[in-house]
C-alpha cells in the first residue's frame, strides 16, 4: 500500500542547522517531502502559503520575523498545520505561548535524534488521522462548477493586481471568505497556491521587463512587480529562476 | 617614656608660669623701690631726730655762754670785780676784810641773779690771777685756788676770750657741799675776760649739770649706747657716765654718714647693726651721731615686703584660678570634641545633631563645624565608594551572567553535533578550541580588569565559535594595532556590545557583519564597534544617551540589570574604572547599522 506523501517546511536561520534538520527529517520518515527552507519569518510566512505543508519546523529566533510571530500569522490562514519548533530556548513564557499558538512540540537543541524521531512518528499519525478533515469541514469534497469558477475568478484577480502588496487575508477578505477557505478551494481547483501563481506571475512579469526595459534599475522592476523591497525580490527570482535578476538580463543580452 | 602634656595642662602651665614670673618680677621691683623709700624715710628722721636734738642742744650751751658773757660785761659785775682786784689777798685790816667779804657777796648775789630763778646754771666760778675763786651757786664762797694751776689754764688763755667747753668731768668741789649733788657731773664752759686794756683779768666758768645739759639725749638714748657727741679735738662728750667708747671708729662713722645719710653701719660689739645719722653743730663743733638699730629700718621694709608679698600671692592665686579656668574653657569643648571622635563609628557617621552647643570660642566651633563636614563628607565618600563596588561587582556579574546563557552553549553544542555528522572533524576541532577560549576567559572569574590584548583574543574566539555557527551568513574583522595590546580594561568589557550587535544584526536578513577597529592617538585610545544590523531606533536611543548625559554629570548610577541593557552597564564599567577619562559615544552609521565608540584619554 502506497504511503501518503507529507510535505514539510524549515524555517531557520542557522544554514547549518537548516540544512540538517532538512535532511535528518527525510532521513528519519521517508514519507518526508521538504518542499521548501526558509532563512528568516517573512520568507517562513510566504513559502509556507505557497506550499501549504503538512509540518512546519521552525526555530525561534529568526531575522525579519521571529519564530513565534511567523507561528500566529501562520495560524490564521492554516489551523491544521502541524509545527514543531526547534529553539535553544527552553523558557517558560516561549513554551506557553507557542502552547496558545497550537504547536504540537517543541524540540530544544542540541537535538536529540530519538527525541526527533519519536516527535515525527506522533505528527506523521496525527496528519494521517486527520487527513481530509479540513477539507470535509469546509465542503471541499467535492468540486462543482461554482467553486471552480471562484478559483477561476480569484486567479484572474492576482492577474490584474500581481503589483499591488499582497497578503492572503487580504485577498481573502476581497472575496468575502476566509483565508483558509480560499486557499483550500484553490489548491483543490487549480492544484497549487494564490501565493505559488503569484509570484510566478510576479517573476514573468520581472523577466519581460529586465529583458524589454535594459533601462530600468533592478529597484524598479521590484517596485513594478509589487516587492517593496529589493533585496527580498532578487532573492527570491534566483530562487525562482536559478539566477539574480542582473544576472539574469546579463544572460538574455548575450543571447 | 614621657607623657605627653595635655592642651589644657600646658596652656594651664604656660599661663601661670609667665603670670608668675610677672608677679615676682613686678614684685620685686615694688620691693626694691619701697625698701629704698623706706631706707630714706628712716634716715630722714634719724638725720632730723639729730639735727633738733643738735638744736636742743646748741640752745642750751647758749644759755651757759649767755650767762657767762652777761657776767662779764655787766658793768656791775666790772666794777664789783675791780673792787675785789684792788683787796689784796689777804686784807689788814678787818674793815677791809669785812669790805672784801661784802664786795664778795655782792658778786656772788649779782652772778646769781644773772642764773635767775631757773638756776641757767648750778655753778659759776670767778678765777682771778692771784689764786683766788668766787664761787656762785651751790658752793657760793671765795677760796683759794690758783688758777694757773688747773690743767685747762693755757686752752683758756690761748682762747682769749673765746669759749672753751670742758667735756663732762666730776667737780671735786661741789662733791663735798650736798648730797644732792653728789656723784654729778659736769659740763664747763669757760673763758677768759678783760680790763679796760684787755689785760686779762681773770677766768669765768659756768658749770652746768651733763643730766641737765644732755637730758633729751638721756631720754632717747637707750642701753646700748646709740648717741654719741664728739667735740671738734674727737673727746668725748656723750655719753657723760665715763661709757668706754672707740672714738676713732665712731670719727670714721661719722664722715661716713655725714658724706651718705643712708646706710647702715655696724659698730662693732653690737650684733644688732645700726644705722647712724650725724649733725655738726657750728656753734659748738660738736659732731651729734644718733645711732638706731637697723631692726627698725628692717621691720619698716619687711612689713612693705610681707604686704607686697601678700599682694603677689594673692594675685598668684587669681591669676592660677584664671589661667585654670581659660585652660578649662577651651579644653572643655576640645575633650567634648574628642569624646565625639571617640564614639565615632560607621553607624553614627552622618549623625551631627547631637553632642554638646557652641562653644563661644570660635576657633573651636570652626574647628569642630570642619571636623562635622569632613564626618559628613567621609560618609558620602564610603556611601560612594561602597556602592561603586556594588555597582562594579554588579557589572561584571551582568557581564558574566550573559556569557553563561545556556542559550548560547545549546547552540554551540547543536552545531558541534551537526559538524560531527557533517564529518567535519577539523572544523569541530577548532570550534571546540574557540568554544574553550571562551569559556576559560569568562570562568576565571578572580581578576577584574584584562589586558586589551587578552580581551581581543577572547573576542576573536567568541565570534569565531558564531562565524561556525552562522557559517557564510556572518563575517567578522578585528583590526587593533598590536600597541593597544598592553592597555588595562575592566573584563569583559567588549562583550555586551558584540553580543548587542548580534542582537540587531540577526533581526535583519544576512549577511550580517561585525567589525572591530582600534585607534591610538597620543591623547587616547578607542575602539570602533560597528555592524550593519537595524542601528538604535530612534527614541531607544535617545533615551540612552539621556541616560549616559546624566550619568556625566555625576547624577545617580545607572540601573544594572541582566536584560537588555548590557550596553549602559559597559559604560558604567568604563566610567568605574576610567573615571572622567572615559570616551564613550553612541551612533548610528549613515550606511545603517549601530556604531559604538568606546575608549579613554591617557592623560587628564
Amino acid at each position: 500500500m502506497a504511503e501518503r506523501r507529507l510535505t514539510f517546511i524549515v524555517a531557520e536561520d542557522e544554514e547549518r542547522m537548516r540544512d540538517f534538520l532538512v535532511r535528518k527529517t527525510m532521513e528519519i520518515d521517508r514519507n518526508f517531502d521538504c518542499v521548501g527552507m526558509a532563512a528568516d519569518g517573512e520568507d517562513a510566512v510566504e513559502q509556507v502559503e505557497r506550499h501549504l505543508p503538512d509540518l512546519l519546523i521552525t526555530d525561534i529566533k529568526m531575522p525579519v520575523l521571529g519564530g513565534l510571530d511567523l507561528i500566529a500569522q501562520i495560524r490564521r490562514t492554516n489551523p491544521d498545520m502541524r509545527i514543531v519548533i526547534v529553539s535553544g530556548y527552553s523558557e517558560f513564557e516561549f513554551a506557553q505561548r507557542a502552547m496558545e499558538l497550537g504547536v504540537d512540540d517543541y524540540l530544544l537543541k542540541p537535538i536529540d535524534v530519538e527525541k526527533f524521531r519519536q516527535i515525527l512518528l506522533r505528527t506523521r499519525i496525527r496528519l494521517e488521522a486527520s487527513a481530509g478533515m479540513v477539507e470535509a469541514e469546509f465542503g471541499l469534497d467535492s468540486i462543482d462548477a461554482a467553486k471552480t469558477e471562484f478559483a477561476k475568478t480569484v486567479l484572474l484577480y492576482l492577474q490584474e493586481n500581481y503589483q499591488q502588496p499582497f497578503s492572503l487575508e487580504h485577498l481573502a477578505s476581497a472575496f468575502g471568505c476566509k483565508a483558509a477557505y480560499l486557499l483550500r478551494l484553490y489548491r483543490k481547483v487549480m492544484g497549487s497556491t494564490p501565493t505559488q501563481d503569484l509570484i510566478h506571475l510576479r517573476i514573468e512579469r520581472a523577466k519581460r521587463l529586465l529583458t524589454g526595459h535594459p533601462a530600468l534599475e533592478i529597484k524598479q522592476v521590484s517596485a513594478a512587480v509589487g516587492y517593496d523591497d529589493p533585496l527580498y525580490f532578487s532573492r527570491l527570482f534566483k530562487r525562482e529562476t536559478g539566477l539574480t535578476p542582473s544576472t539574469f538580463r546579463d544572460s538574455m543580452s548575450r543571447q | 617614656m614621657l607623657r605627653r602634656r595635655t592642651v589644657r595642662a600646658s596652656i594651664f602651665l604656660s599661663v601661670s608660669l609667665l603670670l608668675v614670673c610677672v608677679l615676682l618680677a613686678f614684685s620685686l621691683a615694688v620691693y626694691d623701690y619701697a625698701s629704698t623709700i623706706a631706707r630714706e624715710r628712716f634716715s630722714n628722721a634719724l638725720s632730723s631726730l639729730s639735727q633738733s636734738v643738735l638744736a636742743n642742744l646748741d640752745a642750751r650751751v647758749a644759755e651757759m655762754d649767755r650767762v657767762s658773757l652777761t657776767l662779764i660785761y655787766s658793768q656791775l659785775f666790772q666794777s664789783l670785780y675791780a673792787h675785789h682786784l684792788a683787796f689784796p689777798g689777804s686784807p689788814q685790816s678787818d674793815a677791809m676784810r669785812i669790805t672784801k667779804i661784802e664786795n664778795t657777796e655782792s658778786l656772788i648775789e649779782l652772778t646769781e641773779t644773772i642764773l635767775g630763778p631757773n638756776q641757767s646754771a648750778p655753778q659759776v666760778n670767778i678765777f682771778d690771777r692771784r689764786g683766788e675763786m668766787i664761787g656762785a651757786g651751790y658752793f657760793s664762797q671765795l677760796i683759794e685756788r690758783n688758777v694757773t694751776r688747773e690743767s685747762w689754764y693755757s686752752r683758756v688763755t690761748q682762747a682769749d676770750g673765746a669759749r672753751v667747753i670742758l667735756p663732762p668731768h666730776i667737780d671735786p668741789l661741789l662733791e663735798q657741799t650736798s648730797v644732792i649733788v653728789k656723784g654729778k657731773r659736769y659740763v664747763s664752759l669757760l673763758r677768759t675776760f678783760h680790763d679796760a686794756l684787755l689785760n686779762t683779768e681773770g677766768v669765768v666758768e659756768v658749770e652746768q649739770y651733763c643730766d641737765t645739759l644732755f637730758s633729751e639725749l638721756d631720754m632717747l638714748s637707750r642701753s646700748p649706747a646709740s648717741i654719741f657727741v664728739l667735740d671738734h679735738e674727737g673727746q668725748q662728750i656723750y655719753p657723760y657716765d665715763g661709757t668706754p667708747i672707740d672714738i676713732s671708729e665712731l670719727r670714721h662713722i661719722a664722715e661716713k654718714t655725714l658724706s651718705d645719710p643712708a646706710g647702715a653701719i655696724v659698730l662693732p660689739g653690737n650684733k644688732d647693726p645700726l644705722v647712724f645719722a650725724a649733725a655738726v653743730s657750728r656753734d659748738t663743733a660738736w659732731t651729734l651721731l644718733i645711732g638706731e638699730p637697723s631692726a627698725g629700718l628692717a621691720s619698716s621694709v619687711l612689713q612693705y615686703a610681707a604686704r607686697i608679698a601678700l599682694l603677689a600671692l594673692t594675685a598668684i592665686v587669681c591669676s592660677l584660678a584664671a589661667s585654670y579656668f581659660i585652660a578649662r574653657r577651651v579644653t572643655v569643648p576640645l575633650k567634648a570634641l574628642h569624646a565625639e571622635i571617640q564614639t565615632l563609628d560607621l553607624e553614627n557617621l552622618d549623625n551631627t545633631t547631637d553632642g554638646i552647643g557652641a562653644s563661644e570660642l570660635g576657633e573651636i566651633d570652626e574647628l569642630r563645624g570642619a571636623f562635622r563636614d569632613m564626618r559628613l563628607k567621609l560618609n558620602d565618600s564610603i556611601q560612594e565608594v561602597v556602592s561603586l563596588r556594588e555597582h562594579e561587582k554588579a557589572a561584571q556579574l551582568v557581564a558574566l551572567q550573559s556569557q553563561l546563557n545556556p542559550h548560547f552553549l545549546h547552540n554551540m553544542l547543536q552545531t558541534i553535533a551537526i559538524m560531527a555528522e557533517e564529518n567535519s572533524p577539523a572544523e569541530i576541532q577548532e570550534l571546540i578550541l574557540n568554544l574553550a577560549g571562551v569559556l576559560r576567559y569568562v570562568s576565571s572569574t578572580g581578576e577584574t580588569t584584562a589586558t586589551l590584548g587578552t580581551e581581543i583574543g577572547y573576542v576573536n574566539s567568541y565570534l569565531s565559535a558564531m562565524r561556525a555557527r552562522f557559517a557564510c551568513g556572518f563575517e567578522y574583522t578585528i583590526d587593533i594595532p598590536d600597541a593597544m595590546n598592553s592597555i588595562v580594561v575592566p573584563r569583559l568589557i567588549l562583550q555586551p556590545f558584540i553580543e548587542n550587535c548580534f542582537k540587531y544584526v540577526t533581526c535583519t536578513r544576512p549577511p550580517w557583519r561585525i567589525e572591530l577597529r582600534g585607534a591610538s592617538t597620543p591623547e587616547r585610545w578607542t575602539i570602533e564597534i560597528l555592524d550593519n544590523g537595524p542601528g538604535f531606533d530612534g527614541s531607544a536611543l535617545t533615551d540612552m544617551l539621556a541616560k549616559l548625559a546624566a550619568r556625566r554629570d555625576g547624577s545617580e548610577p545607572i540601573p544594572l540589570s541582566i536584560s537588555g541593557m548590557g550596553v549602559l552597564n559597559s559604560y558604567e564599567r568604563l566610567r568605574l574604572a576610567f573615571g572622567k577619562k572615559v570616551v564613550f559615544e553612541i551612533t548610528n552609521r549613515p550606511e545603517g547599522g549601530a556604531r559604538i565608540l568606546l575608549g579613554a584619554m591617557y592623560n587628564g
